[in-house]
């Protein structure tokens, strides 16, 4: 498609912002990740010299852990939200009263409304020191304080946000869906089960590729959730980041780190994406 | 213009849209003027609540605020992506920040002729001061950071550092990890055991072997985590300020551990919580307030809340503050003053060495 002079200065606002807004910052934050820290100075000072430093200090193996934990635990609350919101996205999307649809849709719009503190802090009087899983823990053996139950108690709290956004990214796709195809199949002698995994479940690949894609980068750059239910067990990328920048003031060590953690998000995204266009979209 | 149509309609809000979203950040990089009201941060909570009551009552039109995310030195970062225009005038910060923000140029350093009411705090504890005697940290409240334990969970007697690996404190303690106190925890563990905060191999061993036990049951974010984590029984023995004990101590029969003879970790580390004034159009009214909060009645107020120490000396200590005010004898005995420009420029190195040694063992735990 060929741009006209009009649309190529409609597009100008939009660019701008791009470049003020994304761009900008971004360069000032790679810039920053190569200049050298002074121990007891607010970030580097003014003519402080380059180095890679605060890139090599990330090959110890320590700070694997802190990135395969960040991917891992987000892998598995993204996993199990949509494994939760596919159900809710079927059942509203072919609920058969539009007013209750749009209820639905309206309860899972106003759950996303709610404050992710509210909701942390919910989560940790459930199953932190006053809630009911006191009271379990101490009936099953478990410990309260364990890595477990903190990397439990996040994932909770990544799903409170995950299931009502998988949820309505879902709902769009399933209602593209035409309901003539799994009732033709059902018709033709396949059970209810046999017609949705391999009629509805295969037209809904692209819909839940992007609720993955949209829950998965949530879960990775997550900060107030591992923050907070990790009781200090658990640390995600994004929580070594905010010490870099506000208790240490190794802003450099932090951009690094920043820096780091955007391209392994971005090769992970196009990973998934393209193996998952290579094996199932195309299909 | 009168509006008839759609058009009209879409053209005139659009307009002013786009004039609203061109103006605001225009009018925040112009920056507050100085006939704006001062802006001040400090912590949440009581410390809030009770600076807002003593300033409420001085003529000049202010604002209090909170710190941005964290601690107090969340203001570093904040202020140093504004400046020259700082987006406060007035901040409550401690002892390990002061030197960093001087050493940055953002800070007014008062003499008395600024601060009259600076005449009535000792000239010993105005320790932030420059070469030619201003201050740039001006003291407002003596607290101290120390070990102690609620004596309805812990079944055994607590006497020195090495009782903390005892098994019977399974899941029972709360510490922080260095990046809050900046380290001063592990600095009482280096202390408690042969070290201090210039040698602190000791205390990353002890530290070690403790995480190992299994003993540490919470690793607190905040103060309102380590209030909490104590006040709900998660855990019962930690290491926190004056203030947080005293909130402890309201509903739980508490031991405090800061004087223990024979055992230096056990001992009160001595800080000092005040404020700062940044350089802008607007630091002489900072000035102004600052005086008044140093008032004899207004810093008994302040410390009467806390529980902790004024430093006005015309000004009474509360009761509560008996952790705090010590004897000369005891002061030598049982106090420590951690060198915190120090332990502010070591706090980068300690952090990075906790990651790397000390969260992977709390992680296979």
């Amino acid at each position: 498609m060929k741009l006209n002079r009009g649309a190529l200065l409609l597009l100008i606002p939009a660019i701008a912002a791009f470049a003020i807004l994304l761009i900008a910052p971004l360069a000032y934050i790679v810039q920053e990740s190569f200049l050298q820290h002074t121990p007891g100075r607010a970030g580097a000072p003014p003519g402080a010299p380059f180095t890679l430093t605060n890139y090599t200090e990330f090959l110890d193996p320590a700070y694997v852990l802190f990135f395969y934990d960040t991917f891992r635990i987000g892998l598995i609350a993204t996993l199990i939200g949509i494994l939760i919101g596919y159900p809710i996205a079927y059942t509203v999307a072919r609920h058969p009263s539009n007013a209750q649809r749009k209820l639905w849709i309206g309860f899972l719009i106003a759950m996303m409304f709610l404050s992710v503190l509210v909701r942390v802090y919910s989560i940790q009087l459930t199953l932190g020191p006053v809630g009911f899983f006191r009271q379990i823990s101490a009936l099953t053996g478990w410990s309260p304080n364990s890595v477990a139950v903190a990397e439990t108690m996040i994932v909770a709290g990544l799903l409170h946000y995950m299931i009502p956004i998988a949820a309505l990214t879902l709902i769009g796709t399933i209602q593209n869906i035409n309901p003539r195809l799994p009732e033709a199949a059902q018709a033709l002698g396949a059970s209810r089960w046999v017609s949705h995994l391999t009629i509805t479940l295969p037209l809904s690949l692209p819909g839940i590729l992007s609720a993955f894609l949209i829950c998965y980068t949530l879960c990775i750059s997550a900060f107030v959730v591992p923050m907070i239910l990790g009781k200090g067990q658990i640390f995600f990328v994004s929580n070594l980041i905010y010490t870099r920048f506000q208790q240490t003031a190794n802003y450099p060590s932090g951009s690094a780190l920043s820096v780091v953690m955007l391209v392994l998000s971005l090769l992970v995204i196009y990973g998934v994406t393209r193996v998952a266009s290579a094996r199932w979209l195309k299909a | 213009m009168t509006i008839r149509t759609r058009r009209d309609f879409l053209r005139t809000t659009m307009g002013g849209a786009a004039a609203a979203t061109l103006a605001s950040p225009l009018g925040y990089i112009g920056g507050a003027a100085a006939a704006d009201p001062v802006q001040g941060v400090t912590w949440g909570g009581m410390w809030l609540d009770l600076i807002k009551e003593i300033t409420g009552s001085q003529p000049i039109s202010m604002n209090w605020n909170t710190f941005p995310a964290g601690g107090s030195n969340s203001i570093v970062a904040l202020t140093r992506a504004s400046w020259p225009r700082p987006a406060y005038d007035i901040s409550a910060n401690w002892d390990p920040v002061w030197n960093l923000m001087y050493r940055e140029g953002w800070l007014e350093a008062v003499t008395e002729a600024d601060v009259p009411n600076l005449a009535d705090v000792p000239k010993s504890i105005r320790i932030y001061s420059n070469e030619e005697g201003a201050t740039f940290g001006i003291p407002y409240s003596m607290a101290a950071i120390y070990w102690g334990y609620r004596t309805d969970l812990v079944d055994i007697e607590i006497n020195s550092m090495q009782d903390l690996l005892h098994p019977s404190l399974k899941g029972k303690i709360c510490i922080s990890s260095t990046d809050k106190n900046n380290g001063l925890t592990q600095v009482s563990m280096a202390l408690g055991n042969g070290g201090d905060e210039f040698n602190m191999d000791a205390g990353w061993e002890f530290q070690k072997e403790l995480i190992k036990t299994g003993n540490v049951g919470r690793w607190s974010n905040s103060d309102v985590d380590f209030i909490n984590s104590i006040n709900t029984g998660e855990t019962a023995l930690g290491y926190g300020v004056t203030a947080n004990w005293n909130a402890i101590k309201e509903n739980w029969p508490v031991k405090i551990l800061n004087k223990v003879p024979g055992e230096r970790g056990f001992s009160a580390y001595i800080a000092q919580e005040g404020f700062c004034i940044f350089k802008g159009p607007r630091s002489d009214d900072a000035k102004k307030i600052v005086n008044h909060m140093l008032a004899p009645e207004n810093n008994q107020a302040y410390n009467e809340g806390l529980g902790q120490a004024p430093v006005n000396s015309k000004s009474k200590a509360p009761a509560a503050a008996s952790d705090v005010v010590m004897t000369a004898e005891e002061y030598a005995q049982f106090a420590y003053f951690p060198d915190y420009d120090f332990i502010g420029k070591q706090s980068d190195a300690w952090v990075k060495l906790w990651e790397t040694e000390m969260q992977p063992l709390i992680r296979g735990g």
